[in-house]
């Protein structure tokens, strides 16, 4: 039978443990270690671009005159650009007219891609041209609103309130 | 002439047990240096030997070296163009960065094998561009990836090879997603491996 001072002390054994694993574990390690060569490229850091949208009225307002059934109102020519950053960049134009509820029934609407009437419609899908359009550039666009030749007289003296958004989309073709 | 024997009494003080466990071990210690010390002449023995005629053998040598690599632009749109500083570009969804390195594998080593892998840091490209920008390598005369991004090279194969690497910006990537991130290529790195499964 031991007696109490005959006992190697806890903290002697613990320590002991202790200094038995940080011998053994950086030891285990090492067996496994394999030959390696590591080179990292120096370019440098690229990052990746941007796209917006800028839009303002130009031109003449003289074909904006009030509506009347059969007849069109055209806007003057709207400037589209697009902002942002990209080497290889391009983007497309699309936009989507409204007017007034009231008025919605009656009256259509018809985006050109340069002057109104002389102008290219403008696609369902957007438009740009072969190659799509560089950070840079601008189209212009028109909008021409039509009354309905049989728009009742209901119509009449009623807000026409145009509305036209411009949406700049990255041309992928 | 008489003796008187009178029983003798004495008195012995315990001394403790550890005193006396101290002054045997010390005991067994000198004795055992001494025989030791003394073994050295007494056992001594005829001996002899020869030397091996096998020459010198030395270790091998894993290296791993980049020449000068050209990078080159291709977006969905157009021809691809050469890029002389990447700090100035911004990729575009759809914008396929190429980089040509020749690379140098030096292996030797009667058993050596090693993997020649592209690896990304963590930091490469984060937040919500993250998952739209891709790495992938080819390498030229080494056969099929045996991991990602990774190709097993021998002795034999090894020497002077052309890697191809293409960070591509998923075309797919919708909206705005992941506009103005930076794309740290320094964290991308070459790494030469000794293979041991």
């Amino acid at each position: 039978m031991h007696r109490r001072d005959d006992r190697v002390p806890r903290r002697v054994r613990w320590t002991a443990v202790l200094v038995a694993a940080l011998v053994l574990g950086p030891g285990t390690v090492a067996a496994h270690a394999v030959w390696s060569d590591r080179r990292p490229l120096t370019a440098g850091v690229t990052s990746t671009g941007s796209l917006g949208a800028a839009a303002s009225w130009t031109g003449s307002w003289s074909a904006w005159k009030p509506l009347l059934p059969g007849r069109s109102s055209d806007t003057a020519a709207l400037r589209v650009s697009a902002t942002g950053s990209g080497d290889t960049l391009r983007w497309r134009v699309n936009a989507a007219a409204s007017v007034s509820a009231a008025l919605a029934p009656y009256v259509s609407t018809q985006v050109f891609v340069g002057a109104c009437g002389t102008g290219t419609p403008l696609p369902a899908g957007g438009y740009a041209p072969a190659g799509g359009y560089a950070l840079g550039a601008s189209v212009d666009l028109c909008l021409r609103v039509t009354l309905d030749p049989s728009a009742p007289s209901t119509t009449q003296a009623i807000a026409l309130t145009p509305q036209i958004t411009i949406t700049v989309d990255q041309a992928t073709s | 002439m008489s003796q008187s024997t009178e029983p003798v009494t004495r008195t012995r003080t315990a001394r403790p047990a550890r005193r006396h466990r101290r002054t045997k071990a010390i005991l067994a210690i000198a004795a055992g240096t001494a025989l030791l010390l003394g073994g050295g002449g007494t056992y001594a023995f005829w001996t002899t030997q020869t030397a091996l005629t096998a020459g010198t053998v030395s270790s091998g040598n894993l290296a791993l070296s980049l020449g000068t690599g050209s990078w080159s632009l291709k977006g969905v749109l157009g021809q691809a163009t050469s890029v002389s500083n990447l700090t100035n570009v911004k990729i575009v969804p759809g914008d396929v960065l190429t980089l040509t390195q020749p690379v140098t594998v030096t292996l030797v080593g009667d058993t050596l094998a090693a993997d020649l892998a592209v690896t990304q840091g963590a930091s490469f490209v984060t937040g919500p561009a993250a998952p739209y920008v891709k790495v992938v390598v080819n390498i030229t005369g080494l056969g099929a990836q045996t991991g990602t991004n990774t190709y097993r090279v021998t002795p034999a194969t090894a020497g002077t090879l052309t890697a191809t690497v293409t960070v591509t910006f998923d075309s797919t990537t919708p909206n705005l997603v992941g506009v103005n991130t930076p794309v740290d290529l320094n964290q991308l790195a070459f790494s030469l491996t000794q293979a041991s499964s």
